[in-house]
């Protein structure tokens, strides 16, 4: 191979540079690492690396990428251009009259790299520069542009071709390189548009300012990569499509001890760490001691925000944790890299790792106490994190124990299973309390009726407040006993019940187990909810005994129906007008006053007192107001829709257009009216409305009532003064009962009804014994099941998201509200 | 649109795998939750004066207006 070189005259020191030619040549895998497309691809690093220099020392803005059509691809800068005067030290070696340019461009090592201080941290120092991309091309032309001239050589194979051409004047500065691979070196000399993209891409991030454009002469597609915040742009870039959990990228830019770092970071909602790691501009994929000082720091840094803020509680994320869904960009420039691993693409000086450390440190440690917000949601990602880790091994856990269990046939200890196995029928009653699991069991049909008793468990969750949960224990028990599975293992084929009922006090506790019940149905056997097979008993609350009958009322409203209908009998209501009212009359006086009753204390429950409202009637129709409205610093009654409208166009006129709506439940919250000058000034004129809904109910008794010649008043005790005698009485047989108003004749005669019943309220399902359970909620035949639906179970789901909320106060507000009508609880 | 019980991503029911949660990542995590007994509702304390009306979730008086017992 050497022979075409060979030319008389060539001195040793000749054969010496020449002998580097054939070296690069025959080992190109020690200088570009391989032949196949990566070394290829390096070809145009190597020479972009230059100018990039010249960029990064300011000399350049701006280079030029560009895949010719014939395959060889041209590097251009504005830079000083290679200096193409007569090189002494090189000349005196060679002993003829030897350039600068032809020393870069021919002799390996000659770079001004090499003396340290021309480029401080110069990226080509990894590779060797332009001299090897000569050797490696078929051909290779340089044009330097540079005092005002314009300046040519071409090398054949690394083989100058003749001296430095003077071609013509210029007033532009630069260096353009123009190189074809050598098809002898490279099996495939064919580039790839993408890969030199991304690499060009990558280059402009990590060196802010500088301007790139890469265009492919055959496919006319032209790049331009300018990012003036460099790699914090990088990092926006690569989280273009995920959601990032804070909107700002962190940024630590610094400078010791020779060593520049320039990080950024941002964290997404995604599950994976993303880090790009470079050493003079060099990708680290290996990453190497400013990778590990990085992380170290990020992981003390978080760690110790974590715990003096309290957001850790019992679990501590690892690193692994913290770097979930962060994206980073670490770029380093240090001056004497040391590169270590497999591809030499690890970093190995090991004083980057404790100054990259404790700069990312101080700097972490500032912004988190800064950005309190910030720091929270990059925490808690930490928490979930450490969080699913350590919940995927439970889960696992459970699955394998599960695999045992059916081998085994382990059913929970706690589970009174029925004797039959044909699941159509099979039944599982999930009932709270042992006591209640053991009368149910006693009156359960053993053949298709399965009983598993699940207690809350008390936890003390803070000084003064006690939380009930599901045990571990219970939870596991009622996965195996259905059978089904659950997640991505659950199999609805395998459940061993057609019905899951669940049975619950009747009383806020039971409602509360029933809400965390549903709510993990719904979360976790999804699939058995949707599909129907989650039931909801109807334990009654009542047992009546009338002398030996006994039977069984489920709400409170039935009851009342009851002892009403029953109280009715024979009595005599006397308005003291001299009226005796009975009979049919009677009745439909009871019924309308009950139908006003719910109304009434719906409406006293706001803070609004009959009396008061009273004096607040329509003057023309008698009627009530239904609505009750603020508008700044006024206040409003009006008993009709139209007279509310009329109000507002009136206001609407006044101000020249739509009017500022506030929120009626913002009102309500303070059912005391607020007076006007406590009225906070930016509420002024804001149109609240609050509707009464439960006056229309009471204004249509109401006018019942006036038929039957009874008047509001009648409603609430008279102011009377000096008569003992009752204003009214309800007479029954020899009895009197002397009646203060009209709403006491409905007490008074369910009070009647009562005689001669006894009335168990039952206060929890276990003070009902075997038969009574039997008959009134496990019995098919007498039993009444509500099945749930997926609205009832998400609903369920809501309610439970707020009984577990954090904040103390509104879950209180919620529990106390809803305390009051444990109805509404009912799903 | 539901939120996810986890992580509060919006949620499509009919879209995703592992409905009402985002993904399997997060129903393994409410999973760990149940089986930490990490979810807690409030216990709410049954009343002290026992007997005839306990402090049950109706107010303790059947009917309204009753001055004195049965």
């Amino acid at each position: 191979m050497a022979d075409e070189t060979r030319t008389p005259g060539y001195t040793s020191e000749d054969l010496l540079h020449l002998s580097d030619r054939e070296h690069v040549r025959e080992r190109f895998g020690m200088y570009i690492g391989d032949n196949t497309a990566r070394g290829l691809h390096h070809l145009v690093y190597e020479v972009v690396d230059n100018s990039i220099d010249e960029c990064m020392a300011n000399y350049a803005k701006r280079v030029s990428v560009m895949v010719n059509v014939d395959g060889s691809v041209t590097v251009e800068d504005d830079g000083r251009g290679i200096p193409v005067e007569k090189h002494a030290q090189l000349s005196e070696e060679m002993d003829r009259d030897v350039s600068t340019l032809e020393g870069v461009m021919t002799v390996l090592k000659f770079g001004g790299k090499f003396q340290k201080g021309a480029y401080q941290t110069s990226g080509g120092l990894h590779g060797v520069g332009v001299t090897v991309v000569n050797f490696l091309s078929e051909w290779c032309e340089v044009e330097v542009s540079r005092d005002g001239h314009l300046w040519q050589q071409e090398y054949e194979r690394g083989v100058v071709t003749g001296p430095v051409r003077n071609v013509g004047t210029t007033t532009r500065t630069g260096t353009k390189t123009t190189f074809k691979p050598d098809p002898q070196i490279f099996p495939s000399t064919k580039f790839s548009f993408d890969i030199l993209a991304r690499r060009l891409q990558e280059l402009a991030f990590l060196n802010s300012g500088v301007r790139i454009v890469f265009s492919d002469a055959a496919s006319g597609q032209t790049e331009e990569y300018f990012y003036e915040r460099g790699i914090v742009e990088y990092v926006e870039w690569l989280n273009r499509s995920s959601d990032a959990i804070h909107a700002d990228v962190i940024s630590i830019v610094g400078e010791q001890e020779g060593v520049s770092f320039d990080i950024a970071m941002q964290y997404t909602g995604e599950f994976t760490e993303n880090l790009h790691s470079y050493v003079n501009n060099i990708s680290t994929t290996e990453g190497g001691t400013h990778v590990s000082g990085f992380r170290a720091a990020l992981t003390r840094s978080l760690n110790a925000y974590g715990k003096k803020t309290g957001l850790y509680k019992d679990l501590v994320p690892t690193g692994d944790d913290v770097r979930e869904g962060l994206t980073a960009v670490v770029s380093v420039r240090v001056p004497h890299p040391q590169f270590q691993g497999q591809t030499k693409t690890k970093l190995g000086n090991g004083e980057v790792e404790g100054i990259i450390n404790s700069a990312v440190g101080d700097f972490l440690a500032k912004y988190l106490e800064e950005n309190p917000k910030n720091a929270k949601a990059i925490v808690q990602k930490g928490v979930l994190a450490a969080e699913a880790r350590a919940a995927a091994l439970k889960a696992k856990a459970l699955l394998r124990e599960r695999k045992g269990a059916l081998s085994g046939g382990g059913l929970p200890g706690k589970l009174r299973d029925c004797t039959s196995r044909d699941v159509a029928r099979c039944e599982l009653y999930l009932v709270e309390g042992d006591s209640a699991g053991g009368s149910a069991e006693g009156g359960r049909h053993r053949e298709y009726q399965a009983i598993l008793p699940l207690r809350g468990k008390i936890i003390n969750a803070y000084k003064s407040r006690e939380d009930k949960v599901l045990a571990n224990e219970e939870v596991r028990s009622v996965i195996s006993a259905i059978g089904a599975g659950i997640g991505t293992d659950a199999d609805l084929g395998k459940r061993r019940y057609d019905k899951i009922v669940i049975m619950t006090d009747a009383d806020v506790d039971g409602s509360h187990i029933r809400t965390l019940l549903l709510t993990f149905f719904y979360r976790q056997m999804y699939q058995l909810v949707a599909a129907g097979h989650v039931y909801v008993a109807q334990p009654p609350l009542f047992r009546v005994r009338n002398k030996k009958q006994v039977y069984y009322v489920q709400t409170e409203e039935e009851m009342k129906t009851q002892l009403l209908d029953q109280g009715l009998g024979e009595g005599v209501f006397l308005p003291g007008d001299g009226r005796e009212i009975s009979g049919p009359t009677m009745q439909k006086l009871c019924r309308t006053l009950a139908g006003l009753e719910d109304a009434l204390v719906a409406l006293e429950r706001r803070g609004i007192s009959l009396r008061d409202h009273a004096a607040r009637r329509d003057a023309a129709t008698a009627k009530l107001p239904m609505f009750h409205v603020y508008f700044g610093s006024e206040e409003h009654w009006f008993s009709s829709r139209e007279q509310l409208e009329a109000f507002v166009k009136g206001k609407e006129k006044a101000s020249g257009g739509a009017l500022a709506v506030g929120r009626a439940e913002d009102a309500q919250a303070t059912p005391a009216a607020p007076s006007a000058d406590a009225k906070p000034a930016e509420h002024e004129d804001q149109l609240v409305i609050v509707d009464l809904h439960e006056v229309r109910s009471i204004n249509s008794g109401l006018a019942e009532l006036k038929e039957m010649g009874f008047g509001i008043e009648a409603l609430f005790p008279e102011d009377r003064t000096g008569t003992e005698d009752a204003r009214y009485s309800l007479r029954r047989g020899e009895n009197v009962i002397g009646l203060e108003d009209l709403r006491s004749l409905l007490s008074a005669v369910r009070r009647a009804g009562e005689k001669g019943l006894s009335i168990t309220r039952f206060k929890g399902l276990g003070e009902m014994n075997a038969e009574e359970l039997r008959d009134t909620t496990l019995d098919p035949a007498n039993r009444t099941l509500l099945r749930v639906t997926m609205t009832d179970a998400a609903a369920a789901d809501d309610l439970f998201r707020v009984l577990m909320g954090e904040k103390v106060e509104p879950r209180r507000e919620f529990i106390e509200r809803h305390a009051l009508d444990v109805k509404n609880l009912d799903v | 649109m539901p939120r996810c019980p986890v992580c509060s991503a919006n949620v499509d029911l009919n879209a995703v795998v592992t409905p009402p949660f985002c993904s399997e990542r997060c129903r393994v995590i409410d999973l760990g939750r149940w089986l930490d007994e990490a979810y807690a509702v409030p216990e709410i304390r049954r009343g002290d004066d026992d007997e005839g009306d306990g402090e049950g979730p109706i107010p303790p008086e059947l009917l309204r207006g009753d001055e004195d017992e049965g």
